[in-house]
């Protein structure tokens, strides 16, 4: 969708039509919910951040400002979201998750991988969690709108209103700083 | 140290971006070069790991929950004020700009020159005022508070320190129909405003301003800053039937 579409979604909402909102939230439950669904550990959780990012959507509707991108200004309330969760998560629960407690099957594991494997992949995804956090926003914003929403260079640059050799950028110092901080917790070893 | 050209190139074959002259360079360099090998293979699998879990798609409830928990907000929050353009949106239409107003720069330009464009510091701490000073025992809060009376507004600027966070609060009593105020923050030079009864935040990279309407015809500007106790200097432009009339920027007193 083009911006200026969605500031005339936006202007229709705040005028008090109901299905201008739906629209909203027709077009971006999918990348709002792989975002938050990147950045937790079950779905209940996931299900949770989604629903709190549009209700922060449908709340503050009025302080989106139309030359920007719509979709960039929701994806940093998502963004922000799932740190939230991540943070408070890490404040009851220790910084070091406990394994036993995940319910990701669907993880990084095939069905003949040993539990040696599993135990490994899971703990790869969840040193990747944390280590999003040590990134900037702008690298986080791209290398989660590439990996956790599946958006093209392309995509990602019309989103963010950014050129695409900006987007390459950002995404490839987003990867190597992720791998960097990854081998220094020994999570390749 | 890997090449930066062998990093672009793995980073294009993750992305399916690589052409096959390329493809083919990069195997040369991989079958020859074990460090890059190993950083191909990490981003690999630090990328199969990311979107393993991006594969799932949104329960088909998650629609309705969210357009239920919306109604239910509505229905417990006051009527939603009517829409009014954001300053961005205002300054792309021409005729807005007439009878523009205010702020804090023509108060305090209002003093130094009464309303000479420019964009000389004004030390606040020269303006009368108090300052009062409390120590709850954990944290030590001291405020400059200012008080100008002009013709259009009353501007009462406080400032306090509290723990690591310095707050800038300004406070808006125009006595006349004011349309908006713009106020920037130099170090991203993003404008934010007030417009009839429209507010808007902004982000800066030092903290976040927030102006919101305290009172009927008051308003009241807000920047906390969190990155430790360094001057955060603002500008206030004050803008006329599209003209510049007035530019100050307030530093730390």
């Amino acid at each position: 969708m083009k911006p200026q579409d969605d500031s005339a979604l936006v202007d229709r909402c705040l005028n008090g039509d109901g299905r201008a909102f739906e629209q909203i939230v027709d077009m971006y439950q999918g990348p709002v919910f792989k975002l938050a669904r990147s950045m937790t550990r079950n779905i209940e959780d996931a299900l949770d951040i989604a629903q709190s990012v549009f209700l922060k959507v449908y709340q503050n509707l009025d302080s989106y400002e139309p030359h920007r991108s719509f979709f960039s200004w929701l994806y940093r309330i998502a963004l922000n979201e799932g740190i939230n969760y991540s943070q408070q998560l890490d404040r009851r629960q220790g910084h070091h998750q406990n394994i036993d407690r995940l319910d990701d099957h669907s993880l990084l594991v095939s069905r003949n991988a040993s539990p040696e494997d599993d135990y490994r992949s899971i703990e790869l995804q969840e040193g990747i969690a944390r280590a999003i956090h040590e990134l900037t926003r702008k690298q986080q914003l791209v290398i989660l709108l590439r990996h956790a929403s599946d958006f093209s260079y392309s995509e990602i640059a019309e989103a963010l209103q950014i050129p695409v050799r900006t987007v390459k950028s950002r995404l490839y110092s987003a990867r190597h700083n992720l791998r960097e901080i990854l081998e220094r917790e020994g999570m390749f070893s | 140290m890997i090449d930066p050209r062998v990093i672009e190139l793995i980073n294009l074959r993750i992305d399916g971006q690589i052409s096959s002259a390329q493809e083919q360079e990069l195997q040369g360099i991989l079958d020859r070069d074990e460090p890059a090998r190993r950083y191909a293979q990490q981003l690999k699998l630090l990328v199969a790991a990311m979107e393993s879990r991006a594969r799932e798609m949104p329960p088909q409830e998650l629609k309705q929950q969210i357009l239920s928990a919306a109604a239910e907000k509505e229905s417990h929050s006051p009527q939603r004020r009517p829409y009014s353009p954001s300053p961005a949106s205002i300054l792309r239409g021409p005729l807005r700009w007439v009878a523009a107003a205010l702020l804090m720069g023509i108060a305090l330009g209002w003093l130094l020159g009464r309303g000479t464009p420019g964009t000389t510091p004004i030390d606040i701490s020269q303006l009368r005022g108090t300052m009062e000073s409390s120590d709850s025992g954990k944290t030590l809060a001291q405020a400059f508070s200012f008080e100008i009376e002009l013709a259009l507004v009353d501007v009462c600027i406080r400032r306090f320190r509290s723990g690591e966070a310095q707050f800038l609060e300004v406070v808006l009593e125009p006595h006349a129909e004011i349309e908006w105020v713009l106020v920037y923050d130099p170090a991203r030079i993003q404008p934010t405003g007030i417009q009839g009864n429209h507010l808007c935040d902004l982000h800066s990279s030092r903290g976040k301003i927030r102006i919101r309407q305290d009172q009927a015809d008051r308003w009241l500007l807000s920047f906390v800053s969190r990155d430790g106790l360094e001057p955060v200097p603002m500008e206030f432009s004050i803008f006329r039937d599209g003209e510049l009339l007035l530019r100050r920027t307030i530093d730390e007193p």
